[in-house]
């Protein structure tokens, strides 16, 4: 674990355990990468890693992918590594169940590009914690 | 499923295209099966069905003045536009057209907040602004008002307003539409006008007095098709220095008559915040015994309900009381409202609440310490946008039928009914039965909710949702009480209950669209208004 932080820094890719109110609570490791507030601002508020409002344990979205993969992977996207641009991009322009679909105008192809680097980043920072 | 534009070819179709790309750059303009897929709205009913509405092409100006570029050469391809602002209607349409082939005027690149002023409580925003750009603006700059927010909160307060959504702080900034002051619009014919003190040059009261003088045409553009709205004012609530938040219950069914007249004189009164009513007996609708007596065709009696109750030890019904204001205020409205209440409903009883000073802290918004079971929001209750209601979506979303119900107990009592054996045939969950509570929504009246779930791989289901939507709203109408607010799939059924005189309000609306926009170049259809290029 620390010689992979090591390596993100000495690459430019330096991580902070500071969290936003977005970002949820549970404190992990988060790439300071492009992508880190383009994710906070467009996903966290339904896949963070906080709890969910008025007692909920997780966030909508993180409580759906942890029953969906029951538990085989993990619910919070920034602690999954195998979720690359492509992927990503499928679920964003086609949706996912109860997930919208979400237009370029909104969220463009470079910064699903950018989220998917903080992703990995990310699950790789926090990867045997 | 790529589609055209009414009455165009590929051709003509490739021409507009072309215009488009000229006046906002090629890179914002989408069209084809694949670009076009996140512009469908993922919880229709009738999705993959002859009736989904699909828009031929999208386009994202990036300021008024593109936005009347656009509106102008839609005008000579006499091509239909339809406007969003940030795209997330849903339950009522998404970011999808009444018009297949309608090119979606996408304004979320719009996205400036114009300006937030705390000493005279507004704001200005342009229509991609989301609730949550919004907060982080006022966050980031520490300034000390409360937003009024819808959940959830990646929708725009332009959008929001122009459909009259709903937030649930105090009553007037909870009816959006109700709380905005000033819009600019871009007219039918590509002209941008202002209204109120908008249209005085060198006034500095547009976000203040929204008549300015003469008529105010303001409300022809929620729900409507009249223009284009580019920029819109909102009142804004001084951030409020405490909260507090106490429950009142009462013993018997038919005490909600006295329960409900008393939270209308608190909130009219300008005492409370949003209240929510509820039945504690709610918790024994999985017991099937209970479930068949709450849904008794014709409903049951109050006796029956009254020794239900008994049976459980629970009050019939409860209300969330909430308070926001000085700490000395908040707590005298308390015990003034528990006064009020208990001295005049025998068996009544309160239970005090949390209550703390505000900006909230982390884990007070979280909510876990209320000492009774609350309906409450936490986060939407103190302004505070977020996704957490998420967690109530189901399947692949749901469609949303919301009848405006009169303040009053027995017309609850009388909507619990009817609904409840109108919805009888269709195999749903029981959202009306003789425990549904009444929302205080909107500022001065009451609503309640029928949200069907929808499955894109169950058309046999998505058609019962489909037809147990229409039914809802006839049956309603005929004991007058209308749906609020819409799918485009629905409009032109829930507009055809509002007939009085031989429907001429909506003659009226037509009369008006076919002087200013008889081709049809904004949102055609909509609000259930259609010009007269439609019409025949």
């Amino acid at each position: 674990m620390r010689k992979l932080c090591s390596l993100l820094s000495l690459s430019g890719v330096l991580a902070s355990l500071s969290v936003s109110a977005q970002e949820g609570r549970l404190d992990i490791l988060r790439a300071d990468l492009p992508g880190r507030t383009v994710f906070a601002q467009q996903c966290a508020p339904c896949h963070g890693t906080g709890p969910g409002d008025d007692g909920a344990r997780l966030l909508p979205g993180t409580e759906a992918l942890l029953e969906k993969y029951e538990g085989e992977r993990a619910g919070e996207l920034e602690l999954r590594d195998d979720l690359p641009a492509p992927v990503l991009r499928l679920f964003v322009r086609r949706g996912s169940g109860s997930m919208p679909m979400f237009r370029p105008s909104e969220l463009s192809d470079d910064e699903i590009e950018q989220i998917a680097d903080y992703l990995l980043a990310t699950a790789r920072l926090n990867e045997g914690t | 499923m790529s589609v055209l534009p009414p009455d165009m070819d590929a051709a003509g179709f490739a021409a507009l295209l072309d215009e488009l790309r000229g006046a906002v750059g090629a890179d914002w303009i989408w069209s084809g099966d694949t670009d076009m897929f996140p512009y469908r709205d993922s919880f229709s009913p009738v999705w993959n069905t002859g009736e989904e509405r699909h828009a031929s092409a999208a386009v994202a100006p990036e300021n008024v003045e593109q936005v009347s570029a656009v509106v102008r050469i839609a005008n000579r391809h006499r091509v239909p536009l339809f406007p969003i602002s940030t795209g997330k209607n849903f339950g009522y349409g998404g970011p999808s057209p009444n018009v297949n082939g309608s090119v979606v005027l996408d304004l979320k690149r719009m996205n400036r907040v114009l300006e937030v002023n705390e000493a005279r409580n507004f704001c200005l925003v342009e229509p991609g602004v989301s609730y949550f750009d919004l907060y982080r603006h006022v966050e980031e700059r520490g300034l000390k008002v409360m937003l009024d927010v819808p959940d959830p909160g990646w929708g725009s307060p332009i959008g929001n307003s122009l459909e009259r959504g709903v937030g649930y702080t105090m009553p007037h900034f909870r009816d959006h539409f109700g709380a905005h002051c000033g819009m600019e619009v871009v007219l039918p014919d590509g002209e941008i006008m202002r209204t109120g003190m908008g249209a005085l040059p060198g006034s500095d009261t547009w976000q203040e007095y929204p008549y300015g003088f003469g008529p105010d045409p303001a409300g022809l553009f929620a729900q409507g098709n009249f223009g284009v709205v580019t920029k819109m004012g909102f009142r804004l609530l001084p951030l409020p220095e405490y909260y507090r938040t106490g429950l009142i219950t009462v013993r018997k069914r038919r005490d909600l008559v006295k329960l409900i007249a008393h939270v209308n004189y608190l909130s009219d009164s300008g005492m409370v915040s949003e209240v929510r009513f509820a039945s504690p007996l709610s918790t024994w609708m999985g017991d099937p015994d209970f479930l068949a007596l709450a849904t008794k065709a014709g409903g049951p009696s109050d006796t029956e309900m009254d020794a239900a109750a008994e049976t459980f030890g629970l009050p019939a019904w409860a209300v969330d009381l909430q308070f926001l204001g000085p700490q000395a205020a908040t707590l005298a409205q308390w015990e003034y409202a528990k006064d009020r209440i208990l001295s005049d409903i025998v068996g009544a009883e309160a239970i005090d609440g949390d209550h703390f000073k505000l900006p909230a802290s982390e884990e007070q918004l979280e909510n876990t310490t209320q000492p009774y079971a609350s309906g409450v929001r936490r986060r939407a209750a103190l302004g505070v946008p977020s996704l957490g209601i998420w967690e109530i979506v189901r399947d692949d979303g749901h469609v949303g039928f919301f009848p405006v119900i009169p303040r009053d107990g027995e017309a609850v009592f009388e909507a619990q009914r009817v609904l409840g054996d109108a919805q009888r045939e269709f195999p749903l969950p029981p959202y009306f039965s003789a425990i549904t509570a009444p929302l205080f929504w909107h500022t001065h009246t009451f609503q309640m909710v029928f949200a069907p779930s929808v499955k894109h791989d169950d058309p046999e289901h998505n058609a019962m949702v489909h037809r147990a939507m229409k039914k809802m709203v006839a049956v309603a109408a005929e004991l007058g009480w209308g749906d609020y607010r819409a799918s485009p799939i629905y409009q032109d059924d829930v507009s055809a209950t509002y007939s009085f005189n031989n429907h001429v309000l909506r003659r009226f609306h037509e009369q008006l669209k076919d002087a200013v926009d008889p081709d049809g170049i904004i949102a055609p259809g909509r609000g259930g208004i259609w010009p007269r290029r439609f019409r025949s």
